[in-house]
This record gives C-alpha cells, structure tokens and sequence, in this order.
C-alpha cells in the first residue's frame, strides 16, 4: 500500500501510535514520497497545537458568585458530612450563632413600611434597575437570582444597601435555592413573589440572606430581613423596608 | 503540585483541604473551589460548549462534590476527583441534550464566552471562536478527551483517570476527535504558524499545562495506567 493515499484518520491513528508495526512503516515510506499526505500530516499536527493555544477564560464574576451562592446554601442546608461528629460539631456551630438573617424585598403586602423609607428617594433618582432585568415568580421555579456577599446590612441603611446591591449584582443569574429558603420567601413575600434578588449575606452582625421582590402594583420594591430559621412554618422576620420604584 | 503553572507558595494541600470540610470547616470547600475555578470552567465551557450549560453543569458538580466530599477516600488526586465530577455533569448535560430535540446552539453569548480578555481582540478572539465552533461538530466523548489532553495538556493517563476510561481510549478518542477537526481547523494552520497567537495562553489567566513537562500534571494520580 506503499503507493496509496491516506487519510486523516489512519494519520491520526499513526501520531497517536494506534497503527500495527507493519502498516505503520508503510503509511510512513508513503509520507516519505506523498506531498498532498504529507500536507495532511501536517494539518493533523496542527490541530493540537490550535487546541492548545485556544485562549482559556477566567470564569465570570458573576458565575463564581452564583457558585458561592450555591454552595453557602447547601452548607446552611446541612449537607452531609462524613462523620457525625462533624455533624455534630457543625450543629452546635449553627446553634451557638444567632440565627443567621434573611433580608427579603417583596411585593407582597406584608411589608410594613413603617416610616424605614430611607434616603435613597431624597434624590428623586429611581432604582435603575436594568432593563433586562426581570423578577423571577417564585411560585413558577426553585431557581432564583442568588448571590453571596459579605454586605453588612443594618436595619437603618436597608434600603439604601440593597438598591446599592442591585445596581452591583445586575448580571446576577438564577441559581437553585434550597427548598427551606424557597419555602421561606413564599411564606414572608408571598407565594407567587416576583424575586429579583436573594442575597446570602448578614443583618446586624448576624448572617443573613437579602430577597428583592418587586411590587406589581405600584413599581415599589420591598426587602426583608428574615433569620436561618425562616421556613414554611416560620418568618424569623428581622427587619423589612419599601423602596419606592 | 503545580497545577497552576505558576508556584503556589506552601498552600494547604488539597486533600487536606477536603478533609477539614468533611469534618465541618465551613472556609474549606470554598477555598478549594475557588483554587480550581478557572480550569473546572475552562473544561466545562469547551465540554459543553454552551455558557449557560457549562454553568448549570458546574453547579451540579460543585454541589455534588460539596456532598460527596465525605466519600472520597484519597484513593486520587483531588484535582482528578473534582474534575472527574465536572467532566461528568458535563456529560450527563449533553447526554440529556442529544435525548432533546435540537437546541439553538451556537450563539454569541458562546462565543464572546470563550473569547480571550486582554489584548488583541482579533486574532486570538477569532481563534476562539473558530476552535469553540469547530469542537461543538465533533461527538462530545471525543472532545472531552481532547479538550483534557490537547486543551489543558494534561497527560493520556491523567485524562484516563479522569474520564475513568483505559488510557487507549483516550489515545483513539484524541486520534479519532483530531481527524475530524483536521479539515474544520485547516485555515487556521498558517495563523498559528506564525507568532499571530502567542503559544499556550500565554495571556490568559488559565495556563496549559506543557503535556510533555515530566510529571503528572494531576498530583500523584491513583494506580498507575
């Protein structure tokens, strides 16, 4: 087969060592005379090295924010752990921690805007919540837009900070939140809440988690502060602000 | 341990980051996520080759290996461990896919995905695209060997102990996966020739790891081979 040509797959096979000895140093005798297989040859070394210097991304911020997310969530979740001391261990961790805080902001009626209306509507500006932006119903999904951030709400700059947290979390994706949570938000907010962001974050020194939901009815935002024991059953409501769309 | 290229100065070793997470340190697993975030979504994104895909699939690896992490019994390099985990998402997505009726697949959310950050924007960008375009046409069990071996540069017998497969599979998979992609990357040939594109990522934060470069670009690995 001194006189054949080959193609890209026996080329392949025979940089990769995959040929038998025989057809092998035959295939190779026919490079030796064969330009156009040759020319082959040579575009099959090339495909390595094209892979390889194929520019590689960093990841996005915002995946590896969701990813946090995510996984603080399965932590508050008690995952399973090898052992159950560690088990054990990580419960009295979660005990001796004052539970930690979920901040909702909703549409939904229980928000108690109790004179919390804070400064960011001295300036008149509206919250610029980009356009692309669109609140997820909570009742339709167990995805929402979840983030963690190490922000320290406090009960008077509520409002403010989370205006300030959407404006930082604009590309924020949806991430699957916990049924606990999930289960929380529907309870504080309302069951079909239209979400636009759960923050994994702290309220007055304790951790906490922030919920932006958006009111229908009137383009008002609301935020809830809600602890780790928040649930179906339980609010564990801290703290709850409107900002005014 | 060098996974990184670059010289990490005396971090905690991998496993013993694991360990300490499966006896309830919350600060370890996400610190050996964000050690391998970049090279998990750099294997996932080029697997899958859909953005929002490689980013549902790496959630479902880190949370399952969040959960598994209890299980893992140093029997190999975490590295290996958790790359096995993404590259299995990963699979399991595109499996489901190719159960699915087609989805619209190449966008320019991808495309911009794959495209490198920092200076010029032509020719490597268009290199990223071009190779992202070329590697969504061939069957995803060979990508993902190519993309172990010919893309991160790790070893036959790294990518076999990732893929769980014989390191001959990985052999066949890269030969059969490089001749279909031979015609597809064919114009590319004289830009890479030249210095047009700099050699492995140079620019970029992610760095190959040289295949050649002596030992196992994965830790000490399981049983050999």
């Amino acid at each position: 087969m001194n006189g054949q040509h080959v193609d890209y797959d026996v080329l392949a096979d025979l940089a990769e060592g995959l040929l038998d000895e025989q057809p092998a140093t035959s295939v190779r005798a026919h490079l030796e005379e064969c330009a156009e297989c040759s020319e082959r040859s040579a575009d099959l070394v090339s495909v390595s090295r094209i892979l390889a210097a194929a520019p590689m991304p960093p990841m996005p911020e915002s995946l590896a924010a969701r990813l946090d997310a995510a996984v603080l969530a399965e932590a508050r979740e008690g995952a399973p752990v090898i052992d159950l001391a560690a088990r054990r261990r990580i419960r009295m961790q979660r005990i001796l921690s004052v539970a930690a805080a979920v901040t909702v902001v909703s549409g939904a009626g229980l928000a108690l805007a109790n004179g919390a209306l804070d400064a960011g509507s001295e300036n008149g500006s509206a919250i610029l919540i980009p356009k692309d932006r669109k609140p997820v119903p909570v009742a339709s999904t167990d995805r929402l837009p979840l983030v963690t951030s190490a922000v320290q709400y406090k009960k008077d700059t509520l409002g403010v900070q989370v205006k300030d947290q959407l404006k930082k979390t604009a590309d924020v994706r949806a991430g699957t939140v916990p049924v606990r949570l999930l289960d929380c938000v529907k309870s504080v907010a309302g069951a079909s809440a239209p979400v636009l962001l759960v923050d994994n974050a702290w309220f007055d020194g304790r951790e906490a988690t922030v919920i932006v939901v958006t009111e229908p009815s009137s383009d008002d935002l609301v935020a809830y502060a809600v602890g780790a024991q928040c649930s179906g059953q339980e609010q564990d409501l801290f703290a709850t602000t409107r900002i005014p769309g | 341990m060098p996974l990184f290229g670059n010289k990490q100065i005396e971090v905690v070793p991998d496993k013993e980051l694991l360990a300490k997470h499966a006896q309830g340190d919350p600060l370890a697993f996400p610190e050996l996520v964000a050690r391998h975030r970049d090279r998990m979504w750099a294997v996932a994104l080029r697997t899958v080759g859909d953005r929002e895909e490689a980013a549902d699939a790496l959630q479902d690896a880190f949370l399952s290996a969040y959960r598994a992490a209890g299980k893992f019994r140093g029997e190999s390099a975490v590295t290996t461990w958790l790359h096995r985990i993404v590259v299995n998402a990963c699979l399991d997505r595109l499996r489901r896919r190719t159960a699915r009726p087609t989805v619209a697949f190449p966008d320019d959310d991808v495309l911009d995905a794959v495209a490198p950050k920092g200076a010029d924007p032509t020719s490597a960008h268009e290199l990223s695209l071009d190779v992202a375009d070329a590697l969504r046409q061939i069957p995803y069990e060979q990508r993902a060997a190519l993309v172990l071996v010919d893309m991160m540069g790790y070893t036959v017998e790294d990518a076999a102990r990732v893929l769980e497969v014989p390191p001959g599979t990985i052999k066949s998979r890269c030969a059969r996966g490089r001749a279909r992609l031979a015609p597809l990357l064919r114009h590319l040939r004289n830009r890479t020739d030249g210095h047009d594109v700099g050699p492995s990522n140079v620019d970029s934060k992610v760095r190959a790891v040289p295949r050649q470069a002596g030992p196992s670009v994965l830790e000490e690995g399981g049983s050999a081979s």
